[in-house]
């Protein structure tokens, strides 16, 4: 399975990488919206992990980028957003997308973890 | 007393974060609901008005509106004057115009040559609702107020209403205690806010003149709407003086005031709490990042090190931190929450927290919590937190002065039909019965540095919660009681 990170807190980054990779996943991570864009043009990932908070761009406009690449049944397949703010509009718009809204912190890793690769073809 | 009410009122005005104008117009429009024309006392329903505006403050506003009848201007002088209009609406379009006083507008009417062979108007006011009515007495020569019952009113106006031409002899009315001499013609009217008896007499036996009767009739057309709209700018024209009367004061005062930056800042007590909770929303943010990166982490040396029990340990002691860490910082920006949200608390958690909060301002100092159950309930914390906060520093100040041996504080948390129950008890010096009641009133202090806002502040919040704070009489230190409805709609 390959994954891509997008997380711009380096040693939440790290370690989700390393966690994930640990299930057999192959894992790109990266902390820039715009690389990340690039990213998804470029590659076919089964999963990509989003955080909404970023420096340059948020989560939401990556998400609309990839509707480019992506249909919406896929998008909310593939999309994982992970949020430490979920107010009612954040968690409106995610659900706009159908895709998995985790908060963070986790208060179970490994429970997070799986829900994250989860194969979810019918939701 | 009036300088030490004008520096007093300046703090408050700060203290609710709005200018003195905006305090003014607040505590007029809303809080004043009646100006009584007969003691020229301001009168208000609201209990709350006195939490910031004590009854020593209300005097003050009262000794303005003395003031402002004594300056108005003599009845000689509008006697001497001549009046032209032949027309009963524009001559009381006119007086009412002029007029400050209710008093000085009858006079008025008394003045007009249709009237001239009258010697005294008497005119009834009762604001609808209360259980008073005024009674205004104008002659040529006098003014008199007195009060009258409300059923005595309604009696007569009952009887006046009922008379078909509204003249009446000395002894016509049943239980005349109006002191009317000779007949007299009577007209009822009910207005926006007063009902009115208008009373005209000539001092004299002789029943009054069919031309006179036709006089009052036309009078009693245009005068209701003057008299209605008299009543009710006169209320706003007073209003608006007192206000301006009360910006003065106040301004040049804040200009005689010398407040040092520190006294400023215990002053804004209330808003250093919520800067304080700001700047734990602020650390919630910032510290929940790192810490859920040191979370993520640890879980992968956890795994690493799950064959070597030593570092295990220490690693599970790790995580157990960052989740405490995680939880402080939760609960704590969980206390200062949107004025409006109401969210499920275990009292005894907040409690807790609270007491965190305090450690440094309460070191040495024993504190417990003395809770048979958990109880529950529905309330927007922040007000409850703040008050806590404030009534357990003032605790732990006292113990500190007094040098209490063994200080403590307990605080003991029950539950009945009615609601929660809070106490708050030290066993510092205490308070003397003789000062309980005055605790609660805004600026008193016993601190050198205290603004004697705090308890009454603390007073107001639970008010807002719905609930009740006292100080009660015991012999061992101080006793301070929350009592809080179960349910707080």
């Amino acid at each position: 399975m390959k994954v891509l990170i997008i997380e711009d807190e380096f040693l939440i980054q790290q370690s989700l990488k390393k966690l994930i990779e640990r299930r057999g996943c192959d894992v790109i991570a990266t902390s820039l919206g715009h690389q990340a864009i690039e990213l998804i043009q470029n590659h076919n990932f089964d999963r990509i992990i989003c955080d909404l908070m970023l420096q340059d761009i948020s989560g939401f406009d990556i998400i609309e980028e990839a509707k480019k690449k992506y249909s919406l049944e896929e998008i909310s397949n593939i999309f994982v957003i992970i949020t430490a703010y979920s107010s009612p509009q954040v968690l409106n718009q995610a659900a706009s997308y159908r895709c998995q809204v985790l908060n963070k912190p986790f208060t179970n890793i490994n429970q997070a973890i799986n829900l994250m690769l989860e194969v979810t073809s019918e939701k | 007393m009036e300088n030490q009410f004008n520096s007093k009122s300046t703090k408050s005005v700060k203290i609710l974060g709005k200018t003195p104008d905006g305090f003014l117009q607040h505590v007029l429009s809303e809080k004043i609901e009646l100006i009584d024309f007969n003691t020229n006392e301001l009168r208000t329903t609201d209990k709350n008005l006195f939490s910031f505006i004590d009854e020593e403050h209300l005097l003050w506003i009262n000794s303005l509106l003395q003031s402002h009848y004594k300056n108005s201007s003599t009845f000689s002088d509008l006697k001497s004057s001549k009046f032209k209009d032949t027309s009963t609406e524009n001559y009381l379009k006119k007086i009412s115009l002029e007029s400050n006083t209710i008093d000085e507008f009858l006079f008025k009417i008394l003045q007009h040559k249709n009237f001239k062979n009258f010697e005294t108007i008497f005119l009834f006011v009762h604001p609808k609702g209360e259980l008073t009515s005024i009674k205004h007495e104008v002659s040529q020569t006098y003014q008199r107020q007195s009060l009258l019952n409300v059923k005595e009113f309604n009696h007569f106006f009952q009887a006046i209403k009922k008379s078909k031409n509204r003249s009446f002899g000395q002894n016509e009315l049943k239980g005349n205690t109006f002191n009317i001499l000779g007949t007299f013609i009577a007209r009822e009217f009910s207005l926006t806010f007063h009902n009115i008896i208008f009373i005209i007499s000539r001092n004299d036996f002789l029943p009054p003149t069919d031309e006179e009767l036709t006089i009052f009739q036309e009078f009693s057309k245009s005068f209701p709407f003057f008299l209605n709209t008299f009543l009710y700018s006169h209320l706003e024209t007073f209003k608006k003086e007192i206000s301006y009367k009360i910006q003065n004061d106040l301004f040049k005062n804040l200009h005689n005031m010398d407040v040092s930056l520190n006294e400023q800042t215990d002053i804004f007590h209330t808003e250093r709490l919520n800067l304080l909770g700001e700047l734990l929303n602020t650390l919630r943010h910032e510290l929940s990042n790192p810490l859920f990166g040191l979370q993520l982490s640890s879980q992968i040396l956890k795994e690493d090190f799950s064959n070597n029990p030593d570092n295990l340990e220490f690693l599970e002691e790790i995580i157990k931190n960052i989740m405490r860490s995680q939880d402080i910082i939760k609960n704590f920006s969980d206390l200062f929450i949107e004025k409006n949200l109401k969210k499920d608390i275990d009292l005894k958690e907040v409690i807790e927290e609270v007491i965190t909060l305090t450690k440094s301002e309460t070191r040495g100092i024993n504190k417990e919590i003395i809770a048979q159950e958990r109880i529950k309930l529905k309330i927007n914390a922040t007000f409850l937190v703040q008050v806590l906060f404030n009534l357990i520093i003032n605790s732990a100040q006292e113990l500190q002065r007094a040098q209490t041996l063994s200080p403590n504080i307990k605080i003991y948390l029950n539950e009945n039909q009615k609601g929660i129950i809070i106490d708050i008890i030290d066993n510092g010096p205490g308070i003397a019965k003789e000062k309980i009641d005055e605790i609660f009133k805004p600026f008193y202090t016993t601190k050198i540095k205290g603004t004697g806002l705090g308890l009454s502040i603390s007073s107001s919040m639970i008010q807002k919660l719905n609930g009740k704070l006292t100080c009660e009489e015991y012999a061992h230190g101080a006793h301070f009681k929350i009592q809080l409805p179960r349910n707080n709609d």
